[in-house]
């Protein structure tokens, strides 16, 4: 059996014309008899990259070869140009994003491509509705489809704002990150290195790892498919006391400015630590908790619905609050939380309430090391 | 005969440190006072892990008053022993660090 390689073809001459046949020509001597010709994996290439297929109606064509004196075989021609393809069966290729880039069919020859702006602005679609970062694009609107939302791939925006399952005053906003105060953009707007897995923008650490991270996977030699699924086996195998460290975390970076900076009275009382200090601030707190309801509930069912136990500590002079979060599924594993006071140095006695986490895990020799200490101090 | 110090670590969240434990090491650290003078106490691969710590607080990105708490022996279940808390002034970034006595290397995640 002899099989014919890629040849390209340069049409240009041929523009605005209509292809209706075309030979091919047996340049080194071949033995008589019949010949089977493929028809199913021809190609027009547009000069920007772009894969058109041609396909035939019959797969194959049986044509006659009388032997070397005759050099052109007698090729059917006027099916060439249908473009209804009669196999179905064709193999998506994406780009680091997981745009779809390729198509091949199942020999492996290219049978369509496209190619985007980084918006993801590009093809309307065919016979492939999965187009930019393999979401689907639709038809009529041409907006693609991400879950949440429908993105607008010309303007480079979301066609709703981003909205959460709990009302908040702005979904996903990292007060960090002023670009997460726009509840249309899309990725932060990072759309070379970011994907957006459902339609909502980041909502945790994991999931910002997963938008925003993919740079770090592409300089490790992962795709962005790989990157996704690897962030959200991440997410999937967090663990209780990871969780709920993440939710402390959260809190005390975000929450800290709702509660008007009252981290300490707001993280103190969430956990139920016996902190009599805090009782004459009692009503300013039930106002600021009542304003960020929501977070304190996340964090209240975190630890207290989800099997975690808290244990008071004994305290020092200089904290207010001194527990420690365990999970019955993670023994050896602490979280330590603690508010506490220090003064501050060379102020004359000037001081700073602190919020501390520590993470601590069994270590060498089975001693409890702190391996994760974080920090936040309450604004004066 | 010269030593070198070579120590990496990648720049943490902003108010977050990670510890550095040796898989093998025994740290052991602890504090006197005498006369009024604090005496601290450590086994070798203890100072180790109190270089890198101080030189995490010194390179990293961490507010005035951001401090840890080490523990006897750096073992989580026993009492503070030493408190570590940066105080830089009014500043609220680390100022360029001299070089020229530890070498270290910083990097900052993408």
């Amino acid at each position: 059996m002899c099989r014919l390689h890629v040849r390209m073809v340069d049409l240009s001459q041929y523009a605005g014309q209509t292809i209706t046949n075309f030979n091919i020509f047996n340049t080194t001597g071949g033995a008589a008899g019949n010949w089977d010709i493929y028809f199913g994996d021809i190609t027009l290439v547009h000069t920007d990259g772009t894969f058109i297929p041609i396909y035939s109606r019959s797969m194959t064509s049986l044509s006659p070869f009388q032997g070397p004196a005759e050099t052109a075989l007698s090729v059917i021609t006027e099916k060439v140009a249908d473009m209804t393809p009669l196999t179905t069966t064709t193999y998506y290729h994406g780009d680091h994003l997981g745009s779809t880039q390729l198509l091949t069919a199942g020999t492996g020859w290219p049978v369509g491509g496209d190619i985007y702006y980084p918006y993801g602005q590009g093809p309307m679609p065919g016979t492939n509705h999965y187009l930019f970062t393999d979401k689907e694009r639709d038809t009529e609107s041409g907006l693609d489809y991400f879950g949440a939302r429908y993105y607008a791939s010309n303007m480079g925006r979301f066609m709703s704002p981003d909205w959460s399952a709990q009302e908040e005053p702005v979904p996903y906003a990292k007060l960090n990150d002023p670009q997460s105060l726009n509840l249309y953009s899309y990725v932060l707007n990072h759309p070379l290195v970011g994907i957006d897995p459902d339609g909502h923008a980041c909502d945790n650490a994991n999931e910002m790892a997963v938008c925003h991270g993919i740079t770090v996977a592409i300089s490790n030699g992962m795709n962005a498919a790989d990157a996704l699924q690897a962030g959200q086996q991440a997410q999937q195998q967090q663990t209780p006391v990871q969780k709920a460290g993440d939710a402390i975390n959260n809190f005390m970076t975000a929450g800290s400015d709702w509660l008007n900076n009252h981290p300490i009275v707001a993280i103190g009382l969430t956990l139920g630590a016996d902190l009599p200090a805090w009782e004459q601030e009692q009503p300013a707190i039930e106002e600021e908790m009542d304003a960020v309801g929501n977070k304190v509930e996340g964090i209240l069912k975190t630890i207290e619905e989800d099997g975690f136990q808290v244990t008071a500590n004994e305290k020092s002079a200089s904290q207010e609050a001194n527990v420690t979060i365990t999970h019955p599924n993670e023994p050896g594993v602490k979280l330590n939380l603690r508010t506490e006071t220090h003064p501050i140095p060379g102020s004359a006695g000037q001081a700073v309430r602190y919020v501390n986490v520590e993470r601590i895990e069994p270590g060498p020799k089975n001693r409890p090391v702190v391996i994760r200490n974080e920090h936040i101090a309450e604004q004066p | 005969m010269k030593h070198r110090f070579e120590f990496e670590f990648e720049q943490e969240r902003k108010n977050r440190m990670t510890f550095e434990y040796s898989p093998e090491a025994d740290e052991r650290l602890d504090v006197l006072i005498e006369d009024k003078t604090p005496i601290l106490s450590l086994n070798r691969s203890g100072m180790i892990t109190l270089a890198k710590t101080l030189i995490k607080m010194a390179l990293g990105s961490y507010d005035d008053g951001f401090h840890v708490h080490l523990r006897k022996d750096l073992n989580a279940d026993l009492p503070d022993r030493l408190v570590l808390m940066l105080h830089d002034g009014e500043s609220t970034q680390a100022d360029p660090v001299d070089n020229r006595q530890v070498e270290s290397k910083h990097y900052i995640k993408p």
